[in-house]
């Protein structure tokens, strides 16, 4: 569980706050997401909750240890894996795992078979002979999962992780996160793939300039915004009027492709399945009743009134 | 692996460190080598000698030339010239090292010949002196001692050469060479007896195996034939006069070092070649094991783990300082061993400990001083642009900066504020320091050793260096300790 309390960072007094009295909970076995505009604050949170920089005010607690005050206890429980890992070029991946691992009390684990096996897990394995300079973006991606998660640590944060991996490598990540969060692990993730943190995040925090704007739940993120109802219906053009009579009464009707979406709803969500009965008693054969909320894209853009795409991280 | 053996392993077994932990071992022992082996080697002459000797046959009188070098070798193009009633005869030397001549001659009762030779060195013709050979009533010149020449193993032992011109230019009979020595005037008390027994040879080098105890003996030679009837030895340069017994003199020009002129050894070149590659080390060491980790963001992929900044600017100090002992520790063994082979003796304990502890005061406050600046400047470009300034300021012509000043000021060089001037310079960069130690230990101040003082009037004494090594390491690597742990 990672509880970030009043966090502030301040890197420069000509600049503005990078993080701005941030509060924020990631209880055990839940995602997490960190989203926002470059310069957000996304990073910085991250650095600070990885103990590399110290925030200016408030504190971070990781299972209950101040990552300031009780650094060691705190870092025990924590996996970063960076956006751009950085590594000693010259030093190769097992001896720098093993160099790592000399950090950690082992427990009674062999660290050397856990150490094949989380390099094996990510693909690395076939490439322990080479120096850590010459591994690709992608390939010190993949060895920063492994070394992160070398102590098993029960709080992991994935900063732009999915960036610069291979599909493969995304997928892998992917379901990595799922199992993780199975094993009661928290998990923030930070992602300017936001499909994905949508599809992955059981929460996601929305930060604008420093300041946590939002936090969304999984319920909010499947309702966000109005809905609306993509409807296919069999031998349309034979029954459009009587289409139209029903489908008139609960909002506007659309026709976008061939496919009739209803937007300005007007009944409740609850009630929504109301109008496929409706539909179904007057003899109609639906093919497609879909009601969709807003992509967290959509709600993001209009949530941060930025419309520009490329400002993305 | 525990972390800090990893930090130990990753600066011991980076290639810059192992290149100039060999330079330094290897210059400073090249250098030791070349100072002792010069200083052993100095009292052998270069210029070559003649051993005489002679043959006469048929009224014709051989005249044999031996011409060798200080170590008894022979020595070819020399011009090796005999006057004989008015006429010169010459001879040059062939790689052999003789340069003999014949001349006819009307009697052979009594000879008196002038001799002397000529040799090159750097362009120039040298001559020795003309002696005179004298040949009385023998045919031949049978058995000579030359003495001096140096052993090439040791050259603060001594040899001889015995010439053997039998009848007809033949070769010597089965010999048995005898060296006495004594150490008074008188014969009877003979104390060390070397005999070797020698046969078939014209000329012959002899090294007689020479401990301390007799380094002061005065020498002579005898011969024997096989059957023990003594064999006199002839003397053509002494008036021709048979011998039973030759002086050979002292058997060994070897003066004892003491600790004071093994320290003058020491700091007259092997300081320098340190005061150079020991501060290299030790910059460039910090900068690539932490410092460019640091500002390239490396140290983060360590910082992630349960450790402290101060933890881990400590462990990677820890293993520079490693590096920069090792570095001076085995330079200055490896130089105690070397001038141990040449003069016998190992520098004393406090001398050792104080030369280890100089360079290692000198390396690790440049390392400090890294580490300090590693958390003020933050690019790594930068980082290494300071690191460079700082070992060509502070050390590389640290020297050079007082004397200008000196200069520019025009301040006397034998005045106290020439020397408060150069103490106050040593003070203020490490690179000083072995400068400071060369002044307490042997009252000379200055770079170039020129100043001589009195220590301890200038306050250079064991408790300032003391302090002031301390405080070059502690307060710098103090600092960079808190600016890691409050700064990001």
């Amino acid at each position: 569980m990672i509880n970030i309390k009043n966090v502030t960072k301040i890197y420069s007094k000509k600049m503005g706050p990078a993080v701005d009295n941030l509060t924020l909970d990631i209880m055990d076995g839940e995602i997490m997401g960190l989203v926002g505009l470059n310069g957000a604050g996304k990073t910085t949170t991250i650095r600070m909750i990885a103990g590399i920089i110290l925030p200016t005010k408030g504190n971070i607690k990781v299972d209950g240890f101040d990552i300031i005050k009780d650094k060691v206890k705190a870092s025990h429980n924590i996996g970063w894996i960076p956006e751009f890992p950085n590594y000693e070029p010259n030093a190769k991946p097992l001896s720098l795992m093993k160099y790592y691992a000399g950090f950690y009390e082992n427990n009674g684990i062999d660290m050397s078979k856990r150490i094949m096996e989380l390099l094996e897990m990510v693909g690395v394995s076939n490439d322990l002979n080479k120096k850590l300079r010459e591994y690709s973006q992608g390939m010190k991606k993949r060895f920063a999962i492994a070394e992160s998660l070398i102590n098993n640590p029960k709080n992991l944060l994935f900063d732009e992780t999915l960036n610069g991996l291979d599909p493969e490598g995304v997928k892998f990540v992917r379901n990595l996160i799922i199992e993780l969060k199975s094993k009661g692990r928290s998990i923030l993730l930070s992602s300017h793939i936001l499909s994905e943190v949508e599809a992955l995040a059981d929460r996601v925090a929305i930060i604008s300039h420093g300041k946590l704007v939002k936090i969304l739940t999984k319920k909010d993120l499947k309702n966000l915004g109005k809905i609306k109802i993509y409807i296919q219906i069999l031998n349309y053009d034979l029954n459009e009027e009587k289409i139209k009579i029903i489908l008139s009464r609960y909002g506007e009707i659309n026709k976008i492709d061939g496919e009739i979406v209803l937007t300005d709803i007007n009944v409740k969500d609850d009630d929504i399945p109301e109008i496929l009965n409706e539909l179904v008693s007057a003899g109609l054969s639906v093919k497609k009743f879909l009601p969709v909320g807003e992509s967290l894209e959509e709600y993001f853009f209009k949530l941060i009134g930025e419309k520009n795409e490329t400002n993305f991280l | 692996m525990r972390p800090i053996f990893y930090e130990i392993k990753r600066t011991l077994t980076s290639r810059f460190v192992i290149i100039l932990i060999i330079a330094i071992v290897g210059l400073s022992s090249l250098l030791a080598y070349e100072n002792a082996s010069s200083l052993n080697s100095s009292n052998v002459p270069s210029n070559p000698n003649v051993a005489y000797g002679y043959f006469i046959s048929n009224n014709n009188l051989t005249m044999v030339g031996y011409v060798y070098n200080g170590y008894g070798e022979p020595f070819k193009d020399v011009r090796v010239y005999y006057q004989y009633n008015g006429t010169e005869y010459s001879s040059v030397s062939s790689s052999s090292g003789f340069a003999n001549v014949t001349i006819p001659i009307k009697s052979s009762s009594y000879i008196s010949m002038q001799v002397n030779y000529t040799y090159k060195q750097f362009g120039r013709t040298l001559s020795s002196p003309v002696v005179q050979y004298i040949i009385y009533g023998l045919k031949n010149s049978g058995l000579e001692v030359y003495p001096g020449i140096y052993n090439p193993r040791n050259s603060s032992n001594l040899g001889f050469i015995v010439m053997y011109i039998g009848e007809n230019g033949s070769l010597a009979p089965p010999v048995k060479i005898s060296v006495l020595g004594t150490n008074s005037t008188n014969f009877s008390n003979i104390l060390y007896n070397y005999s070797l027994n020698v046969s078939s040879f014209s000329v012959i080098k002899i090294f007689p195996p020479m401990e301390s105890a007799y380094k002061n003996y005065t020498f002579f030679v005898k011969a024997e034939n096989i059957d023990g009837s003594q064999i006199k030895i002839y003397s053509g340069l002494e008036g021709g006069k048979l011998y039973s017994m030759v002086p050979i003199y002292r058997l060994s020009t070897y003066v004892p070092y003491t600790q004071d002129s093994i320290q003058k050894l020491v700091f007259s070149g092997i300081t320098s070649i340190l005061d150079l590659f020991v501060p290299l080390l030790a910059i460039f060491t910090s900068y690539l094991t932490y410092g460019k980790d640091r500002t390239s963001g490396v140290l983060e992929s360590v910082l992630k783990r349960p450790v402290t900044k101060g933890e881990l600017i400590t462990t990677r100090f820890v293993s520079n300082v490693i590096a920069i002992l090792i570095a001076s520790t085995v330079a200055m063994l490896s130089v105690d061993l070397i001038y141990h082979y040449y003069f016998s003796i190992y520098f004393g304990t406090t001398f050792f400990i104080d030369l280890v502890w100089t360079y290692f005061v000198e390396g690790v406050a440049f390392l400090s001083l890294i580490y300090l600046i590693s958390h003020i400047i933050k690019s790594q470009g930068s980082l290494l642009g300071f690191a460079i300034g700082i070992f060509i300021v502070m050390d590389l012509f640290w020297q050079v900066i007082p004397y200008s000043i000196i200069s520019a000021l025009g301040i006397s060089p034998s005045s106290s504020s020439y020397v408060t001037i150069n103490m106050m310079f040593d003070y203020l960069s490490p690179a000083g320091y072995s400068n400071l130690f060369q002044a307490l230990l042997t009252g000379k101040l200055g770079y170039f050793g020129g100043i001589i003082i009195n220590p301890d009037f200038y306050g250079i004494n064991y408790f300032t260096l003391f302090t002031s090594g301390l405080l070059w390491i502690i307060v710098p690597f103090i600092i960079a300790y808190f600016l890691a742990k409050i700064r990001d």
